[in-house]
């Protein structure tokens, strides 16, 4: 998954940025909020983690522009203000949660998991395909009650594409959610991610949870449903 | 000054006056009507006592004369068991005449009698008691022959007394004063409600005005009362008013966005340092990551530091009284010392520092706090001047005014419009906070400082792009 930090301190945008990444999410960063706005409007992001208190352009009203200029991805509002008013303020001007500084950076994994779980329709954090079990709380897939020890660019991809199972995913959608802009990945990288996921999850014997589509994409198929 | 209402007073007083009033004027009238019903009552006894003695000098005073009287006059009731009386003496105090109505009633002696050019009205009681009114006049009977003959006409003088029971006049007086008492009451009844309804009618805008002061609190000090359609004495206080809720109103914002400020100022490096420290607790760094991890936290731990430290002096400068130093420092001493620690940053930014105070410019105060407020000021300079521009000081001596010293610098964003908010704490034109390491109190430093030492400060733009800081040493 592919999150927007728009954070204007140095210091706590490179160790958030740095958790996210560790946890398995591409990055991207924007220290005022000029950048930040069109790098939102920009891409297709899960979930976008914006302070209010930005150079340039203030939160809200990027907020504000971001949804008027049609944009719906889910936005966490990250500030040091408390007061009651302040989150109403947030939520109103269509933020989807508000976390107060200081956090634990725990809670803040929780939030944006919760929020990417929104935009994909789905309430659990525990998830059924065919014999696999996701907890995307954990971010771990087992089989038989025993984990599968999946890299984490692998498990980012296999959650992706659970999340939109039953639908063509392009190469360059993939590539889009999976890395940030400061990656560059080589042009077949997706090809090899999805060939080392295939060979974990995959049964002998089986068709492969992952489908190919020829000049489009691939496709998770399965009938099972959410635990 | 007594505690009872308002409206109760100015009820109470308006009916006491009008009550009093009221009573006066009415017992006035009533004098005066009196007074002018008997002397019409007095008149017409003493035309017709006039006409009686002209009577009486004519004719010869003998049995029929009364009779005569009595038909001649018929509208003095001189008739047996009548109200009118007359009686006549003559002047040895004899009774020569009376009237059929004073029958076993007669006056006794003579009462002082008046003439007809100086008549004489008295209330008198009859011997059977009956109260009466009666006019006396003296007149000389016509002569007889003997008194002719003796020549001394002017000796025989009678006393002629006219008069009326006064049971009419005093019913007629008391129907009066009834009347007025009545008329009076009931007037003052009628003052009294349009008093009570009017007053509280009138008060009525200042009941609305009281229930609508009782709304505003803490959470409702954007309310303004309505200036039109009040009247003349409460426009006014509704300004005042007005006035007083708008300054509350911002002191009131002032100090929330103090009190979010502060929270963000404080939160901001505890959340930069836990973020470090719990990422490099679950995904412990490298070498390199664990140098830059430390020194991430240094500049955290200096820069909390620093706010606490900037902090607790405005805290000190606002709540401790600094005593009045009497020692004098050279000016330009305090500024090459004060501009030391922020020439390094100058030069990085490429600020030139064109202040040249000529020695013996001494000002007066505590060495210390001088130092810290000229800091602050060049302090603020440094970190907020348009890159590769000039920092200047201007010191000016006048004989009245003082010493006064004005650092200026130039600015790229800053606005008119923001100056007055420039000494308030934390804030900057610049929203956000963690750009540099500037904590957004050296202004208010500045405006601390300079009240404890006794200085006028004053921030300013003379013209677009500059920024001018002046402080005034008073003589």
């Amino acid at each position: 998954m592919r999150l927007l930090l728009v954070e204007d301190s140095p210091r706590l945008s490179e160790a958030v940025s740095t958790g996210l990444r560790k946890s398995g999410y591409a990055v991207d960063v924007a220290n005022d909020g000029p950048t930040g706005l069109w790098q939102a409007q920009s891409h297709d992001y899960d979930a976008i983690v914006l302070d209010l208190m930005l150079p340039g352009l203030d939160g809200l009203t990027l907020l504000d522009r971001l949804r008027n200029s049609g944009k719906q991805t889910h936005v966490l509002i990250l500030t040091a203000r408390d007061a009651v008013e302040e989150r109403v303020k947030g939520l109103r001007a269509g933020a989807d949660d508000y976390l107060v500084k200081p956090f634990a950076f725990d809670e803040l994994l929780a939030r944006v998991e919760a929020l990417i779980r929104r935009k994909h329709v789905v309430k659990s954090t525990s998830l059924r395909v065919r014999e696999l079990v996701v907890d995307t709380a954990a971010r771990t897939v087992s089989r038989d009650g025993v984990v599968l020890d999946l890299p984490s660019r692998q498990y980012a991809l296999f959650e992706y594409l659970l999340l939109r199972r039953g639908t063509v995913v392009s190469r360059s959608e993939i590539e889009s959610h999976l890395y940030d802009s400061l990656a560059e990945p080589m042009s077949n990288v997706v090809d090899a991610t999805v060939y080392a996921l295939r060979k974990r999850i995959d049964v002998p014997g089986k068709t492969s949870l992952i489908q190919t589509r020829r000049g489009m994409g691939y496709i998770m198929v399965s009938d099972d449903e959410a635990r | 000054m007594s505690n009872a209402s308002i409206r109760k007073r100015l009820i109470g007083r308006l009916l006491v006056g009008m009550v009093a009033i009221s009573a006066i004027s009415n017992v006035g009238l009533y004098l005066y009507l009196r007074e002018e019903l008997l002397e019409q009552y007095d008149e017409a006894l003493l035309t017709e006592a006039r006409a009686v003695a002209g009577m009486l000098s004519s004719e010869d005073i003998d049995e029929d004369l009364p009779a005569l009287i009595d038909r001649s006059f018929p509208r003095m009731h001189l008739g047996a068991q009548e109200s009118g009386f007359l009686q006549v003496w003559d002047d040895s105090g004899a009774v020569v005449l009376r009237s059929p109505s004073l029958a076993g009633r007669d006056m006794a002696a003579a009462p002082t009698a008046g003439r007809v050019d100086k008549p004489v009205v008295l209330d008198l009681t009859l011997p059977d008691g009956s109260a009466g009114r009666a006019t006396t006049l003296s007149f000389q009977p016509p002569l007889d022959d003997e008194t002719a003959r003796a020549s001394q006409p002017a000796q025989r003088t009678c006393v002629l007394m006219l008069g009326e029971l006064r049971e009419e006049l005093d019913e007629t007086l008391s129907h009066l004063a009834l009347a007025l008492s009545l008329s009076g009451g009931a007037l003052t009844a009628a003052a009294v409600a349009l008093v009570v309804l009017g007053v509280r009618r009138e008060l009525k805008p200042l009941n609305e005005f009281s229930e609508q002061m009782a709304r505003v609190d803490a959470n409702t000090l954007a309310y303004r009362f309505a200036e039109t359609g009040l009247s003349e004495e409460l426009r006014p206080i509704s300004r005042r008013l007005n006035d007083l809720l708008a300054r509350l109103d911002e002191s009131f914002n002032r100090e929330r966005r103090f009190s979010a400020n502060v929270a963000h100022e404080l939160r901001t490096p505890i959340a930069e340092l836990r973020s470090m420290i719990e990422v490099a607790i679950k995904w412990p760094p490298d070498e390199p990551g664990v140098a830059r991890l430390h020194a991430g936290i240094l500049e955290v731990a200096q820069r909390m530091s620093r706010l606490v430290e900037a902090m607790l002096s405005l805290i000190r400068l606002q709540q401790t009284p600094v005593p009045a130093a009497t020692e004098r420092h050279d000016l330009a001493e305090l500024v090459v010392s004060a501009w030391a620690p922020h020439a390094a940053l100058a030069r990085e930014r490429g600020l030139e520092q064109a202040c040249r105070i000529a020695p013996g410019i001494c000002v007066t105060g505590d060495r210390t706090m001088l130092e810290a407020l000229l800091s602050n000021v060049l302090g603020n300079a440094v970190q907020h001047a348009t890159p590769g521009t000039r920092i200047t000081c201007d010191v000016a001596l006048e004989e009245h005014a003082g010493v006064s010293l004005t650092i200026s610098n130039a600015t790229a964003d800053l606005q008119p419009e923001d100056l007055a908010r420039l000494g308030e704490p934390f804030w900057r034109k610049d929203a956000a906070r963690t750009r540099g390491e500037h904590l957004g109190l050296g202004l208010s430093l500045v405006r601390d400082y300079a009240k404890a030492l006794q200085i006028d400060s004053r921030f300013a733009m003379p013209k677009p792009g500059t920024f001018e800081v002046e402080l005034r040493w008073r003589p």
